[in-house]
């Protein structure tokens, strides 16, 4: 990624107060072109509202927000060429799909949108249901015609606000590989909100990670995940123990524990949870509890109650740093 | 056989009293003599045309005043749409001749009582809550991310409002308009009270021939002109719009 260093959309110390709060707290990111850029949080971390902000449909109170240099304070919504693929798929009911999907393109002027039309059905595996209306579709059909619609005008970035927030889980886990697939061949610019850490690990370059308004930390997944910069990002971004080791808070996820013959850290198995591929298990050591991911035949054989002893990969752990909450 | 069948019964019988045995009668009166000779007269196919042209107009001024009162009605809180929606019928808890009389003193100071707009206006007063409440209806359940999605696909606040929200508040639309069109085209007691001698229209001539003239038959054929208008104008809405599903 760092040999490519055009940047799409920057924030800078963007702030938004509604009602007296600061929905975002001086936000600040960069965004890389043909990146797949995630924003993570829980509800009410700002994400969305930061999004809407870059869309155009809500206005910060303060900082700049720019895509391709341009400052967009003064670009009205329509002006911008991003595209937005919403949570509610924001089909219009009255046109079918292959309408939906031209409709930005017949506003542009486009010529040969028949062919474009088709070109972004077929990316979205939908070709042929091109006179269907949005009503007869399933939700996850409905957000491949939202999706096609949005890149058919080949806008210079994306914005994907929780886009699979409303399929079940299997259809999500299909859409998230197609998503990434798409966004690789199309080399464009994705800003995807989700709340799901799961989806922004598997599918980002980069993740911000979010909470009250402020950016916690920016990384690869593999950084937030395995580095974070604080108590907050370590235990949002996955499953964790946070123990005091030579005077530090140190963070161990819970596959960089096993069980072992014997050790300083001996526990009774709380309970045990199998999910077929592994098992995750809770451990009381002391005051404390430990979680432990096992394989999950490993995990089977082992009972609600049992003692153990856990040998943990110190390689692993990281410490977080000083003064962090 | 179903049970449930019997449920059909009342309504069945209900509307063969009170709908298709009239709709008999008149047109048994106006397959007459004297209802062929109105029918050939000339006097009443300008009424009629009168009648269309001043429902067609009320039709207009209901929807340009109510699509903006209905937009601005959805996007209030919860609590004050109530209020104000509750303002909008208050009108129909008097009787329409009541408010029609205080039109009359209202409109007489500035000096258009006896004109056609006159009668315009107080048709267009009287029927506005039936265009409003359909409008409201579509509006809100209008999805709010749709007008964003269009803006953000590069359609300027007018192409939004024209291209996406009027055809997606359609069918509000059309029922509004039948709401009003088809009571001010058979209407007489506005625009003679309003509009005085200038404004007779064919609900007038209707009313006339069936209660104090001796020609019961003209009042028919006219009535079923009219009628026959109404059925023609739903039925070529629902030929244009059967393919989306509308109505």
């Amino acid at each position: 990624m760092s040999s490519r260093s055009r940047l799409s959309i920057v924030a800078k110390d963007v702030v938004r107060v509604i009602d007296g709060r600061r929905i975002l707290d001086g936000v600040s990111l960069e965004i890389r072109e043909g990146e797949f850029f995630s924003l993570l949080g829980p509800s009410g971390c700002g994400k969305t509202t930061l999004l809407r902000c870059i869309a155009g449909f809500d206005r910060p109170d303060g900082g700049t927000l720019e895509l391709d240099g341009v400052d967009l304070a003064r670009v009205p919504t329509h002006r911008r060429d991003l595209n937005m693929v919403f949570q509610s798929y924001a089909l219009f009911p009255h046109l079918d799909v292959f309408e939906n999907v031209a409709f930005g393109l017949r506003l542009a002027g486009s010529s040969s949108i028949p062919e474009k039309v088709r070109e972004a059905l077929d990316l979205v595996s939908l070709a042929g249901a091109e006179r269907r209306k949005p009503a007869t579709l399933s939700g996850g059909e409905q957000q491949r015609v939202a999706l096609a619609r949005a890149i058919v005008t080949r806008p210079k970035a994306l914005l994907l606000d929780e886009p699979l927030g409303a399929l079940d889980l299997k259809l999500r886990k299909g859409l998230q590989v197609e998503l990434r697939r798409i966004q690789s061949m199309l080399g464009m610019t994705f800003l995807y909100v989700t709340h799901d850490q799961d989806e922004a690990l598997s599918m980002s370059d980069r993740i911000a990670v979010m909470d009250g308004g402020k950016v916690r930390q920016i990384g690869t997944p593999d950084a937030v995940y395995r580095r974070p910069a604080d108590e907050f990002v370590a235990r949002f971004v996955g499953a964790v123990n946070i123990v005091d080791r030579e005077g530090r808070r140190v963070v161990v996820r819970p596959e960089s524990v096993r069980l072992t013959e014997s050790s300083d850290i001996v526990g009774a198995v709380d309970s045990v949870s199998y999910f077929g591929a592994r098992s995750l298990l809770r451990v009381a050591v002391g005051d404390a509890t430990w979680l432990v991911e096992l394989p999950g035949a490993v995990g089977r054989s082992v009972h609600a109650g049992a003692r153990v002893a856990l040998a943990v990969d110190w390689n692993e752990a990281w410490p977080l740093p000083e003064g962090a909450s | 056989m179903n049970d449930r069948r019997w449920w059909l019964f009342p309504p069945i019988a209900w509307l063969s009293v009170f709908l298709a045995l009239p709709v008999a009668v008149t047109a048994s009166k106006a397959f007459s003599t004297a209802g062929l000779e109105a029918l050939a007269s000339p006097t009443t196919w300008r009424l009629v045309g009168v009648s269309t042209l001043v429902a067609a107009v009320t039709t207009v001024a209901c929807l340009l005043a109510g699509y903006p009162v209905a937009w601005c009605i959805s996007r209030m809180p919860e609590r004050r749409r109530r209020w104000v929606l509750f303002l909008v019928v208050l009108p129909f808890w008097a009787n329409l001749l009541v408010r029609t009389y205080a039109l009359m003193t209202m409109l007489r100071p500035f000096g258009v009582l006896d004109t056609w707009f006159a009668a315009v206006f107080g048709l267009w007063h009287g029927w506005l809550p039936f265009m409003v409440l359909p409008l409201y209806n579509a509006i809100e359940k209008l999805p709010p991310r749709l007008a964003e999605a269009a803006a953000d696909l590069g359609a300027t606040p007018a192409q939004v409002f024209f291209k996406v929200v009027v055809p997606a508040t359609m069918p509000g639309i059309v029922a509004g308009c039948v709401l009003v069109f088809i009571p001010v085209l058979g209407a007489f007691a506005t625009p003679e009270m309003l509009g005085g001698a200038q404004a007779f229209m064919a609900g007038s001539r209707i009313q006339l021939a069936f209660l104090s003239g001796r020609n019961p038959e003209a009042g028919a054929a006219m009535t079923l002109v009219l009628t026959a208008i109404t059925l023609l104008l739903l039925w070529g809405y629902r030929r244009v719009h059967r393919s989306e599903g509308l109505l």
